[in-house]
């Protein structure tokens, strides 16, 4: 938990890396995982964090910014389905089966290995 | 090579031949709906094609249907799965030799949508609104059928089409209504009442990119289809260039698929996934 706290604090400070524009949510490689920002259903920006498979239990995180600068709050993505639009639920579940699942999905050009 | 804006009528007068349905499919559609319809009569048509009777037989042995034992003759399996499930196979081989020809990505992209939309189907509206899975498959097997047509009749003007989608960041639908004048939908749609489908499949078809051009009955199948083709396509199966077009927060209600329900369905599509590639075979 604590590899995945610094991780998280490292994502929210920002880093060089790669975008896809082509879809609702903006989407990044960050090393090994693969993060985007989206808007939630209530209006605030999110970003999520995707680390492994679905099969794997925290293998989808969110991290909502809070107002002010405070610590961001953390939810697992399977906590949080109400809050994210339709679309882009099915996007960030998607992009996790095609960057991190078995299935043999063609994984996004920008972020092939 | 045509040029200028045409509608449907015109379209299809002038420019796109529409294939006729094969005769043996044709008549079973016709017998399934006779009161005294004979298993042994429905058999005889199926295997009077043996072209047709071949793809059946295939598509009944896949892991798809799941079948116990192998099914080795077209009576075996009109006995063993009766006279409505014949139709579904007969017509879904149908439509696997009229969109197998083309690129494999696009046949990926049917077959996928095919499996997505059998997973849907078992549960919110589509569970009330459809007799069986297999006729779940076929929705989203056939819905971008009038792409085949648009390909062959009319290749130059897809060229633009794609430019264009590419080019102008367009939703490729509104590149061809653009282009063209009429979208794969509508085609796809005409094809299908040529065919003398049921009408939940044609209004289906027409309303996958905008269900206000469907029925008002008919809504939440073609939510269904258009979530279903959008899920496919973000699984990396697009079925051609073009911006994700967006999809309006009534179809999401209207397909009764968000929150919790959303993800059930989607997981089942990539639990279903495998079955895409044995089907992909039957395409070529």
């Amino acid at each position: 938990m604590a590899s995945l706290k610094v991780f998280l604090i490292w994502y929210v400070l920002g880093s060089l890396s790669t975008q896809v524009n082509e879809s609702l949510v903006r989407w990044r490689r960050q090393d090994r995982a693969v993060t985007g920002r989206f808007t939630l259903a209530s209006g605030g920006k999110a970003n999520v964090v995707l680390v492994a498979g679905r099969e794997a239990e925290r293998s989808a995180v969110l991290v909502i910014p809070q107002p002010g600068g405070g610590q961001p709050k953390t939810l697992l993505l399977s906590e949080a389905h109400d809050q994210i639009a339709p679309a882009d639920l099915v996007e960030i579940l998607c992009m996790q089966e095609r960057c991190f699942g078995s299935l043999g999905l063609p994984v996004p050009e920008e972020f092939a290995p | 090579m045509s040029s200028g804006l045409y509608d449907i009528d015109t379209l299809v007068d002038e420019v796109v031949t529409l294939p006729s349905m094969p005769d043996a499919v044709a008549r079973i559609t016709e017998m399934i709906n006779e009161p005294d319809c004979s298993l042994s009569e429905v058999g005889k048509v199926v295997a009077s094609d043996p072209s047709l009777a071949f793809k059946m037989l295939r598509l009944v042995n896949s892991a798809y249907y799941g079948m116990q034992q192998e099914v080795t003759s077209v009576d075996h399996a009109v006995v063993l799965l009766g006279a409505k499930v014949i139709k579904n196979l007969v017509l879904s081989a149908t439509v696997f030799e009229t969109i197998g020809n083309g690129a494999e990505q696009f046949l990926r992209h049917c077959v996928a949508c095919g499996v997505a939309m059998k997973t849907f189907s078992m549960q919110g509206p589509l569970a009330e609104e459809l007799a069986s899975p297999d006729e779940a498959f076929i929705y989203g097997l056939i819905h971008d059928i009038g792409k085949v047509f648009l390909e062959e009749y009319m290749p130059d003007e897809l060229e633009t089409v794609e430019c264009l989608a590419r080019e102008e960041g367009l939703p490729y639908r509104d590149a061809e209504l653009k282009v063209i004048g009429v979208d794969h939908a509508a085609l796809g749609a005409r094809l299908a009442e040529n065919w003398r489908l049921s009408r939940p499949i044609i209004e289906a078809i027409r309303g996958h990119h905008d269900l206000t051009l469907c029925d008002a009955s008919f809504r939440p199948l073609a939510a269904t289809l258009c979530i279903a083709d959008d899920l496919v396509s973000l699984c990396g199966l697009q079925p051609y260039e073009g911006r994700r077009c967006p999809i309006p927060e009534a179809t999401w209600e209207a397909a009764e698929l968000t929150g919790p329900a959303l993800v059930a369905a989607v997981n089942r599509f990539f639990d279903a996934y495998p079955q895409v590639d044995e089907l992909m075979h039957l395409g070529g």
